[in-house]
């Protein structure tokens, strides 16, 4: 292994700034938004006004005498221009034939409101919407199937005409003997868990301008898309192109968070308008359209078993996701990594997850940051925090009873290896820094008043890094670097920017390794023919991969350097130092060249001068991390997740008593995401993260009329969190590197949704008072009153 | 509301009249103690300006959005629109608010507690604008008790009440946003329990209507109207004893 580098990569030497940020405040950087190419036209889909129909039939002719309508696409026409979307691929499921897919625009039916089944491209965005609302359909309503008992009852009819029944997959995770383990058991709980419906929501919404360049043949994409080279393959699939006829660009984001995974229509249908009407064609999608995607929406019953000490000797769970109508894109993976990360970082060896993905007729599922790992955190705590209840203990007892302790790790389950971690220290140290003994003591001591003060404490185990074998993204990443005789270094990374700034950290790696100043790299991303071929951006691996890369490809540089540098002065590599953008003799700092007068060296003299080989200035190098297996091993176990962050969140909320509202006091988080290269960001991450968490567990929540209409259409009704509603936070970081992963980071991006969650929910639920509640996010002031009341009739 | 509906499309007007030139439309004057809104006066303006009515000025402070929102927004325009979850249109009856209308057929006065006829219904015919809003001396009263549910802050209102001492020495509370239209409930200075039945009665009496909306039912916010309305009234005796305190 390369010599691990040291101090200079960790947070002491590196709390840089932003590389760009300079650029993001002014406003100078385009989004997807701020390209509209000149001669451009403008698409709008038209969208299903019901949830579940038969389409009879299609009337475009009033739009299509709209002037200024340029081209009208249905799903008829669509069907033999364009592929379908691919969902689950040949084979996944044994009692399908061929792939499962879904057409880009609904053809013979609907299968939820908002469903595209149309588009018109006309001169103007106006027009086009204009003209869409022209578009006249025929339904033949069909009663929608919303909630997952429904869609399974026996006699309701098939969602998918592909699929036997309406449950899209399942599959049990376990380890030991659950059932064995429970029937033992001195005692067994048993709780419910429901978590509403709800969506990543980034500021900034999705869209897509295409060109074909019918001189080159080549069709140019700008999409707002967190993995350009997917959806490159995508296109080539559908479009029936070659790859590298294609070029796809994908912007700075304006916030991915996995709403910006592809395998949704709208990209492929604005490229097909785009090369059939020979002009640039350009879709940009509203709110009320972005909402009526989902990401989470779990049910899950669990039963854990215990002791007289507060152990947890078996676990049992039921976990159902409804994933709304099918879509192809990474969204409906999110249950099964949910399952997959049972028993969280919990010492139980006797555990069973039975999980199931369901179809409905509500929106379409797409990815959300948490990916399934907040459902998971959720109900570990609040079984822990059940257990405690039950015997009449602090929930941090539960917590140090069963939390997993450092020598025991690395630790293998049934679906993980975890790497590494403190968490004993990790939870004294968040304890210590919310002044929990005093926050207790306080809590007891206060007047009920017309508030109570809850406190909750919440373990989150966070797998970074995956790797899903068989997909287009994989776990590994390309980096070239080239140095040039300016002495700056260009770094070309197949991870894109979703707006966290991972570029900064990228190019410190590169920085630190050349020995030259941050403000020397520029890293170029998110251009499929420029950069290598790359994964793009999902599961916290932009540094972790990206970032190893690229700093791989720069230590290969350096060797150059430093072979040049020997050649120089004379002298071994070893007595050579690299600091100050220079390279220079240790024991005299005064013999010193610049890494551009090397550079220039290895150019101008390679071969013609002794000792100075030809040596490229560029290098290139792909990194995968260590502890991945995707080839089942005798026990048929796999092993997705290279690297294990983790944190403990403790929240303190006030629960008003006679309104049910919940207001945020304070939030301390203690993270660990291994070896960290930009305190900054990792802050800034796990920030968003909180609020993030808040949101889910207090106030966001997409409903349906029981027709099966979106309720929540725009942010007054898709409640986000704003600051008011944040409390004051506290952070602190342990670093336990991976010994998995070559710079021993673990990734920064997803830590502290389901910890945030869980903690607030253990808050509300101590606030409330002991007594057997069943657990439904978000915690509604009406929820929470309806709680409160049940507690007093109880009483 | 305008704005936002221009921006997506969802109205469509074929006029639109600006009016910022409005000679005073976005003044706010004091005279005697009186004081009059302009018909562009801004949240921003109520918030900036110390002689403004504490009541409004209170309430403005609060409105959701930030400020764009309180610079853009005006306290006529969210009486027009009569949302019934808006605070405004409580504020302006429970500080006894006089709109002056102008029309075709010249300018006329209407209470705000009859200006206010449902949800997102006025007594402002369509060939009328809003042109002003006189508030009366009483208004600057530093008394006042103010309490608004919401939840969370990007909610609209789901409860609001205001109370306010009324001249001949009773207590005015007014309810806002569980209903269709302001309603109004006058209690003795010493009261110390509202009931519901009293609510009820009042809704009924003043021919409003429990409001519910996606954010909230009408259970709930029977349930909270009750914890608004003792919430302003207790936040009113409150000032009064403090004031009255050597």
């Amino acid at each position: 292994m390369a010599d691990m580098p040291g101090p200079a990569v960790g947070s002491a030497q590196w709390p840089a700034r932003r590389l760009d940020g300079e650029r993001f405040v002014r406003g100078a950087v385009r989004y997807l938004d701020d390209e509209i190419p000149p001669d451009c036209l403008h698409l709008s889909f038209v969208r299903g006004t019901v949830a579940h129909a038969r389409i009879r039939g299609l009337d475009t002719s009033l739009a299509a005498r709209v002037p200024g309508v340029r081209g009208l696409l249905t799903g008829a026409e669509a069907a033999s221009l364009i592929k379908d979307l691919v969902a689950l691929p040949a084979g996944f499921r044994p009692d399908v034939d061929g792939p499962v897919t879904v057409p880009c625009l609904a053809v013979d039916r609907i299968r939820y409101a908002g469903e595209p089944l149309a588009l018109v491209v006309a001169d103007s965005e106006r027009t086009a919407r204009r003209a869409a609302e022209l578009v006249q359909v025929d339904y033949e309503p069909v009663r929608p199937l919303l909630e997952i008992d429904d869609a399974l009852a026996p006699e309701s009819p098939r969602l998918h005409p592909q699929l036997p029944g309406n449950e899209l997959m399942s599959g049990v995770v376990s380890g030991g003997d659950a059932e064995r383990a429970l029937s033992h058991a001195p005692h067994v709980i048993e709780g419910r868990v429901d978590m509403g419906r709800g969506s990543a929501v980034p500021l900034e919404t999705r869209g897509c301008v295409a060109s074909w360049d019918a001189a080159e043949g080549r069709l140019l994409v700008r999409a707002a898309v967190q993995t350009p080279h997917a959806l490159r393959a995508d296109l080539a699939r559908q479009l029936d192109l070659a790859e590298s006829d294609i070029r796809v660009l994908a912007p700075p984001l304006g916030g991915g968070f996995g709403f910006k995974f592809i395998g949704l229509p709208e990209e492929p249908l604005v490229c097909l308008m785009a090369r059939r009407l020979g002009r640039p064609v350009r879709w940009v999608e509203c709110r009320e359209e972005a909402l009526l995607i989902g990401a989470r929406e779990y049910h899950a019953r669990y039963r854990a078993g215990f002791d007289g000490t507060g152990r947890m000797l078996g676990l049992a769970v039921d976990l159902d996701a409804n994933v709304g109508a099918l879509a192809a894109n990474p969204g409906i993976g999110m249950p099964s990594v949910a399952a997959s990360c049972f028993p969280g970082g919990y010492d139980v060896a006797d555990y069973v997850v039975h999980w199931r993905a369901v179809l409905t007729n509500k929106g379409p599922w797409n990815g959300a940051r948490g990916y399934g790992k907040e459902i998971t955190a959720l109900v570990l705590e609040a079984a822990a925090d059940d257990i405690a209840r039950a015997l009449g203990v602090d929930p941090v007892e539960v917590r140090r009873r069963n939390l997993l302790h450092s020598h025991q790790l690395p630790h293998r389950t049934a679906t993980m290896t975890i790497d590494s971690g403190d968490y004993h220290r990790a939870l004294t140290k968040a304890l210590d820094l919310a002044g929990y003994t005093d926050a207790r003591a306080r809590q007891h001591r206060r007047d009920s008043g017309s508030s109570r003060i809850g406190i909750g404490v919440a373990f989150e185990l966070t797998p970074e890094g995956r790797d899903p074998a068989g997909g287009v993204s994989r776990g590994s990443e390309t980096a070239t670097v080239r140095l040039d005789t300016s002495g700056h270094a260009t770094v070309l990374t197949g991870v894109t920017s979703p707006g966290t700034g991972s570029e900064t950290a990228i190019a410190q790696l590169v920085a630190e390794r050349i020995g030259i100043g941050l403000d020397r790299v520029r890293v170029v991303q998110g251009d499929t023919d420029r950069t290598p071929y790359g994964g793009g951006s999902f599961s916290s691996r932009a540094v972790l991969t990206g970032g190893t890369a690229a700093w791989k490809a720069a230590d290969q540089l350096r060797g150059v350097l430093l072979r040049a540098a020997a050649v120089h002065f004379g002298c071994t590599e070893e007595e050579i130092e690299v600091a100050d953008g220079t390279y220079r003799l240790a024991k005299d700092s005064s013999m010193r060249v610049s890494v551009a007068d090397l550079a220039r060296d290895v150019r101008a003299y390679g071969s013609a001068r002794p000792g100075v080989a030809f040596e490229e200035l560029e290098a290139t190098a792909t990194y995968m991390p260590g502890n991945l297996q995707s080839v089942p091993d005798a026990l048929g176990r796999v092993q997705q997740y290279p690297t294990y962050s983790y944190g403990v969140y403790v929240a303190e909320a006030a629960v008003d008593l006679d309104t049910g509202s919940v207001s945020m006091r304070r939030l301390t988080a203690v993270h660990d995401c291994g070896t960290v290269v930009n305190p900054r960001m990792v802050n800034a991450q796990i920030n968003g993260a909180i609020a993030m968490g808040i949101g889910i567990a207090l106030c966001e929540e997409e409903t349906y009329t029981p027709e099966g209409l979106p309720v929540n259409t725009d942010f007054k009704r898709y409640l986000l969190p704003r600051l008011p509603d944040m409390p004051h936070i506290t952070l602190d970081h342990l670093e336990t590197p991976s010994p998995f992963s070559l710079l021993g980071t673990k990734g920064a991006g997803e830590s502290g949704i389901g910890g945030t969650v869980a903690a607030i929910v253990g808050a509300v639920r101590d606030a409330i008072g002991p007594g057997r509640h069943a657990i439904r996010t978000p915690l509604t002031p009406p929820r929470v009153l309806a709680q409160l009341d049940a507690m007093e009739q109880h009483a | 509301m305008l704005i936002p509906q221009l921006t997506r499309g969802t109205i469509a007007p074929d006029v639109l009249v600006d009016l910022h030139r409005l000679p005073g439309a976005a003044r706010l004057r004091t005279s005697a103690g009186a004081t009059t809104l302009g018909a562009m006066v801004s949240y921003t303006t109520l918030i900036r300006d110390p002689t403004a009515p504490p009541l409004l000025r209170h309430i403005a402070q609060g409105i959701t959005g930030g400020p764009q929102i309180r610079n853009q927004g005006t306290i006529a325009g969210s009486a027009c629109y009569a949302n019934p979850a808006s605070e405004m249109p409580t504020a302006l009856v429970a500080s006894g608010a006089i709109m002056r209308i102008a029309g075709p057929a010249g300018t006329r006065s209407c209470g705000a507690a009859d200006f206010f006829d449902g949800a997102f219904t006025t007594r402002l015919a369509p060939n009328e604008a809003l042109v002003a809003l006189d508030l009366p001396a009483s208004t600057n009263s530093p008394d006042y008790g103010y309490c608004k549910i919401k939840r969370s802050e990007s909610s609209w209102p789901i409860a609001t009440a205001t109370a306010l001492t009324s001249g001949n020495g009773m207590l005015n509370l007014v309810l806002g946003a569980a209903v269709t239209r302001p309603v109004t409930i006058t209690v003795p200075p010493e009261i110390s329990t509202l009931t519901v039945a009293t609510i009820d009665q009042a809704v009924e009496h003043q021919g409003a209507e429990w409001w519910a909306d996606e954010l909230a039912d009408i259970g709930y916010r029977r349930r909270v109207a009750i914890v608004a309305l003792t919430r302003a009234l207790a936040s009113l005796q409150e000032r009064i004893v403090k004031r009255d305190r050597p």
